[in-house]
């Protein structure tokens, strides 16, 4: 008997232990800076945000993270473009295979709704509004469904993206009660301020702007390859692959429908210790924007070597210092270029970014190497040569300073330089520069400032000198809005002045240009003009510092945000 | 206490707690931040295509309409009489800017005059002409009131719109006699303006007194739905290292005060000594370096299903550290200062007199000492209380909590002001609360305060 039942038992016991659950592929935990607070694919927000909502809603078009090409993503092909007097007509054919989770296929129905959504009254999308004011209507086609022609007017190179680069939201979700669906796109725009008033848009925005759109899972729901299976505020954000995803059917020789690992996990760590620690006791796959120390140190380490792989890769986010062009004592180019002999590059760049930084001549990447000027030099930091610059644009040293006569005025050289309170790569950029300037007897008075703080007074051209990061990418050469003189009134994004009417048409034909050759020339030569007027001290091209763990395979780094395409990675059990 | 000091203690309270909580609501809605669209505020880095300056302006022109922001902020405003003047006289939207922008620097006569002569010339123009002007118009107001204009600016600025209409005609006349002519200085003088009940703060007190804190602008979440969770963590952690270390400190405090030479007493307390002198924020970082090193993870006390009852949010591992932590930072402190107390106790007559009656040690101490410690105690433990916000603050961050403190700080980095004016109104509620539920115990336990 008792051995019966030992046997029984073991029998048991082998039988429940063998019953175990299909072993799950192990999860990849990737470290999140902040909480991205909501997860609302209308309204604009952080870039964990946006970095979360690319897994879960898909745009008709998408940027391949390696190549940096544009590839159609919810479209089948790339739009045929067609222009006509001053409009001009994308039209986009969408996958027959895209479909939503409710088994129902994404039409142009949906895309139309999204244009609505973007530029409707009462609903948190001014910056999509003024992103995308460009697109005026959008053309249906009952025959069929799939099919749109989007309208814009005015032509820009940088459209061939941006007509398409906006989520594609589900209209069985976002409109249930068709509300929107039966109001056009034209009529949405033109009677803006009566739909304000009128109730039953009113209650269409209240649903629109609930907490719901903006956590649920039920509701933050798309197209993409991932689902938000749980999120617990400022803890963790876990994404499930769909079981039964449409891209599935035509992944074959797509990157941009990649979606490899079946679970990745977020993990909101604030402080950069905690995620170090982290990151070390191999909690986390993946942590990016490691600071320069530590992640020099961990360079160093055998134990860490063996553990992780180490990337610097380029971005697109270009430090620079600005002058006020608008100010009299400023306004020659003389001075500002003599400031510019004042920077110490190089110094900065091993100083600050322990070498992981690439320095640049002006706007454009130096890893673009048909649009960089490569035989144009960033200025050296060189004091004579600054000296030299004063006394020629007519300051004269004296032992009160740099003094100069303007008309009837006396003008003396003492700069304010504003830069970002608690930044501390901003702040020992400045204490750099002020120490440069002393050499030569210029005073800098130094001023921390909040960032919103910072950008009124750039906007009222309250100030002399600032230190900023300009976020930039590969496919927009369109600087119109940030150096046109156009402008340079108050309020305008030309906060430094700069323009003449030489670079204002440089830059209208720049925007326009589609000939890469021509355009790489007129490119090279706004580059030569930007260094002539030094209104920008272009300092350098920051480097994404990221450890990666050796489990994962497959990896992509790239300088296009987040910085790296986590849904090509496989990570070994 | 009598019922009229209760009752001047309650006022004093209501009155601090709208003052301070009025002050940073209006505060908040100064700040640039407030004012600006999402992801609008900072235009020199941002990218907006091809998009011109006047869609630029009537888009943030829409969201401070859909904010209410477009509403004066107060009852009253101080303006200058040249401005309130303008306001009189009510010039249409469209020629607004320019219009006042001459009356303050040229005078109301001079600008009247060609306010007429300009609306009869429009009258007859066609829309382009119309437009044309008003654009150079309005930009050469926007260079009147700019601050920072260079001499050669200031001096083109009086100078005659370039390419405004025929030379010699009526209008220009008018425009060269409006240049010339200069505003009394009165006009520059401060004046108190009403501007009724339809304002931001009115609006804003109405619907606090209605117990609606308002809509979190980061996710369209109320702003006491935000806050009760949060709320919830902060409070067990707070409560649960706050017990433990008012367990700590008083079983510490007796054992030290009844045995002050031996080697453990010394021991412990050079220990505690070094631990009030550590930052917070090291002593968490030492924790959790500790807890990931023996292989722990802050992402495994996750439920299947997403829910967190309360009796999950106590197995937190995250919870359990920062209660540690916090008891850390609190035990130093509160253990020393109680040991003091009690060893100053000793040294009384009454304590002597005990003692010398055949009273033991330990009766003497419980029945005696401690009640007469119980009062500086108490009042140390309500300053600790205050305190462990920061503390909390220090701990939710560094274990990823999504706590009170966490919230705050989030909500003043993301410009969540809704959040963050309702989280200083409960906190300054929680505060005086403390300090008033303190007085009121010292009244009853200590018979010495009430014939103060």
């Amino acid at each position: 008997m008792k051995n019966y039942c030992a046997n029984s038992l073991g029998i048991i016991f082998f039988w429940l232990l063998s019953c175990t659950a299909p072993t799950q592929e192990p999860a990849i935990n990737i470290r999140l800076a902040q909480d991205p607070e909501s997860l609302h694919p209308l309204s604009p927000g952080s870039a964990p945000k946006i970095q979360i909502l690319n897994y879960l809603f898909q745009s008709l078009l998408a940027t391949e993270l390696k190549d940096k090409s544009i590839q159609p993503l919810l479209a089948a092909e790339l739009p045929l473009i067609e222009r006509k007097d001053s409009m001009s007509y994308f039209t986009f054919e969408i996958r027959p295979e895209a479909q939503w989770d409710n088994g129902s296929p994404v039409t142009a129905h949906d895309v139309a709704l999204s244009l609505k959504l973007i530029h409707s009254p009462l609903l948190d999308n001014e910056r999509w509004r003024a992103q995308f004011d460009f697109i005026k209507d959008i053309k249906l086609y009952s025959s069929h469904p799939k099919r749109l022609t989007i309208v814009c007017s005015g032509y820009s190179t940088e459209m061939k993206l941006m007509a398409g680069d906006f989520f594609v939201l589900p209209a069985y979700i976002f409109d249930p009660n068709s509300v929107l669906s039966s109001i056009p796109l034209k009529l949405v725009r033109d009677k803006f301020d009566s739909l304000a008033t009128s109730n039953t848009f009113k209650s269409y925005a209240s649903f629109i702007n609930q907490k719901a759109m903006a956590r649920d899972t039920s509701f933050v729901k798309g197209s993409g390859p991932y689902r938000l299976s749980n999120w617990k505020t400022g803890q963790i954000l876990i994404l499930d692959k769909k079981s039964n995803w449409w891209g599935n059917k035509v992944s074959k020789g797509k990157s941009v429908f990649n979606s490899k690992p079946s679970k990745i996990v977020f993990q909101v760590i604030p402080d950069n210790a905690a995620a170090l620690l982290a990151l070390k006791t191999k909690q986390l796959d993946l942590m990016d924007n490691i600071p320069v120390v530590p992640f020099i140190e961990m360079k160093k380490d055998k134990k860490y070597n063996q553990a992780f792989n180490f990337y610097s890769s380029p971005s697109y986010d270009l430090a620079f210092i600005g002058i006020n062009g608008n100010k009299s004592y400023l306004k020659d180019n003389l001075t500002r270029q003599a400031l510019a002999h004042l920077v110490n590059i190089p110094e900065l760049i091993q100083v600050l970014q322990g070498g992981f930084a690439n320095s640049t001549v002006g706007i454009v990447h130096p890893h673009e190497k048909q649009y960089y000027h490569t035989n144009l030099k960033p200025f050296p930091f060189d004091v004579k040569e600054a000296h030299r610059l004063l006394n020629k644009a007519g300051w004269k040293q004296t032992p009160a300073g740099w003094k100069r006569k303007n008309g009837r005025n006396d003008e003396t050289l003492t700069l304010s330089l504003l830069y970002r309170g608690g930044n501390s790569e901003s702040e020992n950029i400045a204490l750099l520069f002020k120490q440069n300037a002393q050499s030569l007897g210029i005073k800098i008075n130094l001023q921390a400032l909040e960032s919103s703080q910072i950008g009124e007074k750039l906007n009222n051209r309250d100030y002399d000198l600032f230190i900023r990061t300009l976020v930039g990418n590969p496919y927009s050469y369109n600087f119109i809005h940030l150096f046109h003189t156009s402008n340079t009134h108050t309020g305008g994004a030309n906060v430094t002045g700069f323009g003449t009417p030489a670079t204002d048409e440089l830059l209208e034909r720049i925007a326009k240009e589609e000939d890469p050759a021509e355009k790489a020339v007129l490119l090279k030569k706004l580059q030569e003009k930007m260094q002539e007027e030094s209104n920008l001290i272009f300092l350098y091209f920051l480097q994404n510092k990221m450890a990666i763990s050796k489990q994962i395979d497959s990896v992509v780094v790239s300088g296009i945000k987040p910085g790296y395409d986590v849904t090509r990675f496989v990570k070994k059990k | 206490m009598s019922f009229q000091k209760v009752c001047l203690q309650l006022l004093r309270f209501f009155l601090t707690v709208w003052f301070t909580v009025s002050f940073v609501f209006l505060l908040s809605q100064l700040l640039p931040a407030a004012r600006s669209p999402k992801g609008m505020q900072e235009a020199d880095a941002a990218v907006y295509g091809s998009t011109n300056a006047e869609t630029l302006q009537r888009i943030r022109g829409d969201f401070l309409k859909r904010m209410g922001l477009h509403l004066p902020l107060f009852y009253s405003s101080i303006t200058s009489y040249g401005e309130s003047l303008a306001k009189a006289l009510a010039f249409p939207p469209e020629d607004a800017l320019w219009a006042t922008a001459a009356l303050r620097k040229h005078g109301a006569s001079p600008t009247l005059a060609f306010f007429s002569l300009w609306q009869a010339w429009v009258k007859q123009a066609t829309p382009t002409e119309k437009r044309k002007h008003r654009e150079l118009l309005n930009a050469w107001a926007v260079q009147v009131v700019a601050t920072s204009l260079s001499p050669e600016a200031k001096e083109a600025s009086t100078l005659f719109p370039a390419g405004f209409t025929k030379s010699g005609s009526k209008l220009e006349l008018a425009w060269e006699t409006l240049q010339k002519a200069t505003a009394p200085v009165y006009y520059s003088f401060p004046v108190l303006s009403w501007e009724g009940t339809n304002n931001i703060y009115h609006q804003w007190l109405k619907s606090l007194f209605s117990g609606n804190l308002g809509i979190s602008t980061q996710d369209h979440s109320p702003v006491l739905d935000k806050i009760k969770p949060a709320f919830q963590v902060s409070v067990l952690l707070a409560l649960t290292g706050l017990a433990t270390a008012l367990l700590v400190s008083f079983f510490a405090g007796i054992h030290f005060s009844q045995n002050p030479g031996s080697l453990f007493t010394q021991v412990c307390q050079k220990f505690l000594y070094i631990l009030d002198s550590i930052p917070g924020f090291l002593i968490a970082l030492a924790i959790f370096a500790v807890y990931l090193a023996f292989g722990g993870s802050l992402s495994s006390s996750l439920p299947p299903d997403g829910s967190s009852t309360p009796w999950h949010l106590l197995l937190d591992p995250a919870l359990l550290l920062s209660s540690l932590c916090i008891a850390l930072f609190v035990i130093p402190h509160l253990s020393l200062q109680f040991t003091r107390g009690l060893i100053e106790q000793k040294d009384r007559f009454y304590h002597r007199t005990a003692i010398g009656k055949g009273l033991s040690p330990k009766r003497t101490l419980w029945r005696h000492a401690l009640p007469n410690t119980l009062a500086p105690t108490l009042t140390i433990i309500s300053e600790v209380i205050i305190s462990l916000v920061a503390g909390v603050l220090v701990v939710e961050i560094t274990f990823s909590l999504h706590g009170i403190g966490s919230l705050y700080t989030n909500s003043i980095l993301t410009a969540d002001y809704p959040v963050m004016v309702g989280l200083t109104l409960l906190l300054l509620l929680f505060r005086l609360a403390i300090v008033a539920l303190t007085d009121f115990t010292l009244n009853i336990l200590d018979p010495r305060m009430k014939t103060i």
